[in-house]
């Protein structure tokens, strides 16, 4: 074993004997500087370099050796305690470093060698048939979750596996949305009944949800709701409303939310499910109408007899402008009984607010067989007019065209004939055509063709995409989501090949609201905000914290990320801002006057207090804690591995745990055990680079308010740290100072490297370090604008091409 | 069940799908009737290892370990629970998987099952079978039950390599995706929802007819691949084998009316803001699917071993425990922090004794379930980080030749995959080792 270690260390240094510059110039600077914690004594950070290899253009180690040129470039090699690099050693080293970086990705730019063969995730499955198809369904509601790839991406083509279950469940899902759109036969009658007001209050188990009373006037807490006999299985239904609002000028609109589902008579059992929400703008009554499809709704047992099924709606007037629900009062009612004895009795009473902008219910309406026209447009989309199942050219035709759309790229003629014979063999299984039709396009949207974005290729050697792929390439991009018309034909005759007219694509798809899709998507995936799901909130320190919060913290970060981007406005304000994006709920939980309903929108901070950027958000606060208390390590390592891109090393194998050999360890509070944790020699090297960060922040509670106490051991909070660099800072806005002025290029680079990996669905390698360099540089001279920044990353080289 | 009506159904089903595929499985299946009591196996998995101060200090009583040795030990706070079960149980300590103990200590969660040294350096990421696929799948001792196994956990699907959200690993080392909403198991096992038999029997065979057509355009794409998308394509081609082995599996158990079970008392609406009702439903579920013999091989990961990933991290704090799981764990050597994580460990040993009461109270033949059940309850960590030394419990399976009600130590040179070899040869695999084991433990675990 010994002796193989060191033949492997003789292959090893081999090359060095035949780099002159490195022996001259390098080894002895590393000799002086290096070797003594990154050598055979120590292995510090778990990088040594005396063995490696040096031989960057064709060996294995340039990744190292990228790393350790960032740490010298960073000023945090050689630590402080260490004698600095001279200038002319410092200089021999990055420019030996840099050369031979450089040289190695011209080498291997052909030679790109990872799969790129991605599988669609459930968010790209649920925003691509819902395009594809034009039916609203929870599509993706059945999938496993995808899993993450290294950089925190779930469009990743290597990370993302494909199972049973995911090619079933496709299957599945196709075949539900099919049956409710291609409906077979003749038009079920639409009926339009009258629903009047229950008076009495919902029963069951659901009224727990459900304070106040059954009224047709609707604030804070009061209800509506109704029933109807017959409920229908399937089919589209509209609730029609009558209604208006009293609202006074500079209100905000309220919002009628409608609630659909069942009761069996007989038994308490309601179940119902949300349907919809409208805002009610007219102080003058007006219909409004929410449609749904009854099969998406909860279904009764198919033993449960019609007769005994009876429909149900219950209306709300959904506003929420951040105020509690009122306190509950005594209050004496008399019921009559059915003899016209009456008694008196003392209910719970919620007394509505009188300046809470209500909504007045004049009539409501139930629509069965709600259908627009006949067959319903969704059926017109696959099948045209006139085109019938007699003729075998129709069935080809309605085939074609709908793979052309689901597999986004044109069909072959062979291709057409094997589904068009696959249809007819499932014809002779089948009832009606209608059926066959439905089983076969089901199975192409199981097929490899539509799950995978395909690039055949037929050797790993990069090439050039052609119209197609690129047309597909840039709707993921930018809208999660297939190629429309417009693009598609642009692919057809290869017009998007051009360069201007791919900008102009790339500016009219950015335009359109599908690119909210991309601002949610990697929005949610570079900053990681999934994490704020991961924490509970602690009542015993926060009790009267509202779990409603929680979702709102993240759409803040995810509309101030839209915001920067619609806004056209510099990406150096996710450090720092002056501005950010509340509703009602999340101004009054920061203590600002802002919105007042549950729209997001733009908040001036100057003046507040408030910190901007997204450091300043309660997002990032929640998410780097415990539910109790700041997490300044979960904090430091977000910041390092999505701001900066430059993660921590994970903790080495069998590392004990800090607290075993410190006494009373755990009375100490968070920065203080960090401090001892810093002072060990198994964790400081690392910990010195990593807590820094996150102390920073240490003002900011777990619910992202200031504080001066921490919450469990009621310690004085304290956010005075030194960054790496010997660099003294107090606080956020310290952070954010030195984040704008020392390292706004470095978190430029950081940006563009996620955008990259998002937008090509792989992760980035050596070859595409050159056209990172390239591209930060122009994102630094374009005032660091995102939109320019997309647009370069789509006509760059990388994504023409795979 | 009547055979010639099950033949004559197959037989009709493979015309009807132009499939011709030797199906090993059916014949082990009718070989497999005989009507001796099912031999089960369940694992459960928590992450972070357990609380270990020193038994003698003053917080010794919340060591996860008991005091004392052999038949004449002690629980401690930690596994209190399990009193009312002492010799349905085995506690286990010393043991660990050898080639683990070289990865991360936050990076053997996958490996609890399959052993495998799991690493960028060793197999690239890559793991190996999962015990129990390893007995469901390879020696197809799932083959007679509805589904062969079961994957359950808090986060559902896979995750990430070394971040698993599954215990459950393909013979390629594949991680086969969790399910973690109670509403969506029980449907799977009993539900009733969707279409007649003769529906569904029409719906089995046109997916067999597309299942051919997949597969041949899966191939002639794969042809048009690179080395490396090729590989990426593989996993489709595979998953379309394994559907085809379902529908064969579906269409055989679809004259087979699902078992009824009493959903009272469920909570199926249980999800990750309600763990205590979640944890019970899941529970439960596994018990039901035991009792109707729906499947025999059930593996459960409570949380997946990343607190910044697994949403099951919040649990404790959400059933009023101070800190979050991974919080809990840090604390855990020593004072205050290793009673605070000790009544986590309670809570977990709470649920298991939960599921011993629950299939104890089936009964089976002359014992009950738990009496044909092997459970595997443990951590692939000690402490957190450390990945020696797991805190196992081994219960039931009284009628499977388990003797219980001791606590043994084991040295570290002795694989956890020989506790793995007793296991599967309990089960009914005939072999004699797995991975990398050396030996087996029936002289401990099994009665003489």
């Amino acid at each position: 074993m010994r002796r193989a270690a060191f033949i492997l260390f003789l292959l090893l240094a081999l090359p060095a004997l035949t780099d002159e510059v490195f022996r001259k110039d390098i080894l002895p600077v590393l000799h002086k500087h290096c070797f003594n914690c990154h050598g055979k004594k120590k292995q510090k950070g778990d990088l040594r370099l005396d063995t490696l290899d040096p031989d960057i253009v064709h060996g294995t180690s340039a990744e190292r050796w990228h790393d350790a040129l960032n740490k010298i470039n960073l000023g945090e090699m050689p630590p402080e305690k260490q004698p600095p690099l001279a200038v002319s050693e410092r200089r021999k080293l990055t420019t030996w470093i840099t050369q031979r970086l450089k040289l190695a990705a011209e080498t291997r730019r052909n030679d790109l060698g990872q799969p790129v063969l991605r599988r669609l995730n459930r968010a790209e499955y649920q925003y691509t048939m819902t395009d594809l198809l034009g039916l609203e369904m929870n599509y993706s509601e059945d999938l496993p979750s995808d899993a993450s790839s290294p950089e925190g991406f779930r469009n990743n083509g290597a990370s993302l596996a494909m199972n049973a279950l995911q090619i079933e469940t496709s299957l599945k899902t196709a075949r539900i949305a099919f049956d409710s759109i291609l409906r077979d036969g003749v038009q079920a009658k639409r009926e339009a009944t009258q629903i009047n007001l229950t008076k009495s209050k919902i029963r069951g188990p659901l009224s727990k949800n459900f304070i106040g009373f059954s009224s047709d006037r609707l604030g804070r807490v009061n209800y509506w709701h109704g029933s109807f006999n017959n409920l229908p299985r399937k089919g589209r239904f509209s609730i029609r409303v009558k209604a208006y609002t009293d609202r006074k000028p500079g209100q905000p609109a309220p919002l009628l939310s409608a609630q659909y589902g069942y009761f069996v008579s007989g038994l308490t059992l309601n179940i119902i499910s949300d349907a919809g929400e409208i805002p009610i703008t007219s102080n003058s009554p007006k219909y409004y109408e929410i449609s749904g499809m009854a099969e998406f709704f909860p279904q009764p047992m198919a033993t449960v007899p019609d007769d005994k099924l009876n429909g149900i709606i219950s209306l709300r007037n959904a506003l929420y402008d951040g105020e509690p629900l009122p306190k509950a009062v005594d209050k004496i009612i008399e019921i009559k009984n059915n003899k016209g004895k009456v008694t008196k009795k003392k209910v719970k009473s919620y007394p509505e607010d009188p300046s809470f902008p209500n909504i007045i219910i004049e009539s409501v309406e139930f629509v069965r067989n709600d259908y627009p026209a006949w067959p319903p447009p969704l059926y017109r989309r696959i099948i045209h007019e006139g085109e019938d199942f007699t003729n075998s050219n129709n069935i080809k035709k309605i085939i074609s065209r709908f793979l052309r759309r689901a597999w986004r790229r044109p069909i072959s003629g062979g291709e057409i004939s094997k589904w068009a014979a696959h249809f007819e063999f499932i014809r002779k299984q089948t009832d009606t055509p209608i059926s066959a039709l439905k089983e076969t396009l089901s199975a192409a949207l199981a097929s490899p063709h539509f799950l995978y974005l395909s690039e055949p290729l037929y050797s790993d050697k990069s090439r050039k995409l052609n119209a197609h792929e690129l047309a597909a390439r840039l709707s993921y991009f930018l809208w999660s989501s297939m190629p429309d018309e417009e693009l598609s034909a642009l692919a057809n005759s290869g017009r998007l090949l051009q360069k201007s007219v791919l900008q102009g694509q790339f500016q009219r798809m950015l335009k359109d609201s599908k690119s909210d899709r991309f601002a949610k998507e990697f929005c949610d995936q570079w900053l990681d905000l999934e994490g704020v799901n991961r924490v509970a909130v602690n009542p015993q320190y926060y009790k009267n914290f509202d779990n409603r919060l929680k979702p709102y913290m993240a759409t803040e970060t995810r509309e101030f990320f839209r915001e920067i981007l619609r806004s056209n406005t510099s990406a150096l304000q996710f450090i720092d801002a002056d501005f950010t994006m509340l509703n009602a709920s999340l101004a009054k939980h920061y203590g600002l006057d802002g919105p007042k309903s549950q729209k997001f929108e733009r908040v001036p901070l100057r003046g507040t207090g408030r910190p901007g950027g997204v450091l300043g958000h309660a997002s990032t606060h929640l998410a780097g804690s415990d539910g109790s208390d700041s997490h300044p390590i979960k904090r430091a390592v977000w910041i390092k591995e999505r701001l900066l891109h430059d993660p921590p090393n994970p903790p080495p194998p069998d590392v004990p745990g800090v607290e075993e050999s410190v006494p009373n360890f755990d009375k100490l509070s968070v920065r203080e055990q960090l401090a001892v944790h810093r002072k060990k020699e198994a964790c400081a090297d690392c910990h010195r680079n990593i807590d820094p960060w996150g102390i920073a922040l240490e003002e900011y509670s777990a619910i992202g308010l200031r504080r001066e106490k921490t919450a469990r051991g009621k310690k004085p909070v304290s956010a005075k740290t030194v960054l790496p660099g010997n660099q003294e800072i107090s606080g956020l806005a310290d952070l954010q100072r030195y984040l704008l002025k020392q390292r706004h290029e470095q978190f430029a680079r950081a940006l563009v490297t996620k955008l990259m990996t998002y937008a090509l669905g792989r992760s980035l390698k050596l070859p595409d370090e050159p056209l990172i360099e390239e591209l930060a540089t122009k994102f630094a001279k374009d005032d660091y604008r995102l939109s320019g920044l997309m647009k370069n990353i789509v006509t760059s080289r990388p994504f023409l091409s795979r | 069940m009547d055979q010639d009506r099950f033949q004559m159904n197959r037989r009709n089903m493979l015309k009807a799908a132009g499939m011709s595929l030797a199906l090993p499985w059916m014949e082990s299946l009718m070989g497999a009737q005989a009507k001796s009591l099912p031999k089960r196996f369940c694992s459960i998995y928590f992450p972070y290892g357990v609380s270990l101060p020193k038994q003698d200090s003053e917080f010794g009583q919340w060591n996860w370990f008991p005091k004392g040795e052999g038949r004449g030990f002690t629980f401690n706070k930690s596994l209190e629970p399990l009193e009312p079960y002492r010799n349905q149980v085995t506690v286990m300590g010393g043991l660990s998987h050898p080639k683990v103990r070289r990865i991360g200590g936050h990076d053997s969660g996958d490996t609890f099952l399959t052993g495998e040294e799991m690493s960028l350096r060793a197999t690239g990421l890559k793991n190996s079978i999962s015990l129990d696929q390893y007995m469901a799948q390879t020696h197809r001792l799932g083959a007679s039950t509805r589904f062969s196994s079961l994957t359950l956990s808090s986060d559902g699907g896979v995750g990430m390599p070394t971040r698993a959200n599954t215990l459950s690993f393909s013979k390629n080392g594949q991680p086969i995706p969790s399910f973690n909403r109670p509403a969506v198991v029980f449907e799977r096992l009993f539900g009733l929802k969707g279409d007649s038999i003769e529906a569904q029997r029409k719906g089995l065979t046109r997916t067999g007819s597309h299942l051919d057509l997949l597969l041949d355009e899966a191939k002639s794409l794969h042809r048009k691949l690179g080395k490396n998308d090729q590989d990426k394509l593989d996993q489709y081609l595979t998953s379309v084998r394994e559907i085809e082995q379902d529908v064969e599996r579906s269409a055989h158990w679809l004259d087979m009316p699902k078992p009824k079970v009493n959903a009272e008392g469920l909570t199926l609406d249980a999800d990750n803001e309600t763990p205590g009702k979640l944890i019970h439903a899941m529970l439960d579920l596994i018990a039901l699917a035991f009792q109707t013999d729906s499947t025999r091989f059930i593996t459960y990961q409570l949380a997946s071993m990343h607190g910044a990933i697994s949403i099951a991290n919040k649990f404790p704090t959400l059933l009023g425990f101070n800190k979050d799981a991974h919080g809990l764990a840090h604390g855990a050597g020593k004072g205050k922090g290793a009673e605070n994580r000790g009544k986590w460990d309670r809570y977990q040993a709470e649920c298991l004794a939960y599921l011993l009461k629950r299939l104890s109270e089936m009964k089976e033949g002359s014992g009950s379930v738990l009496d044909n059940t092997c459970i595997l309850y443990g951590s692939s960590n000690s402490k957190t980080h450390n990945n020696t030394n797991y805190p196992l419990i081994l219960a039931g399976g009284k009628n499977i030749g388990y003797h219980h009600g001791q606590y043994l130590r084991f040295g570290n040179d002795v694989p956890l995959a020989n506790l793995f070899v007793t296991i599967q040869k309990s089960v009914g695999v005939k072999s004699e080792s797995f991975a990398d084991s050396t030996g087996n433990l029936d002289r401990f675990v099994m009665q003489r």
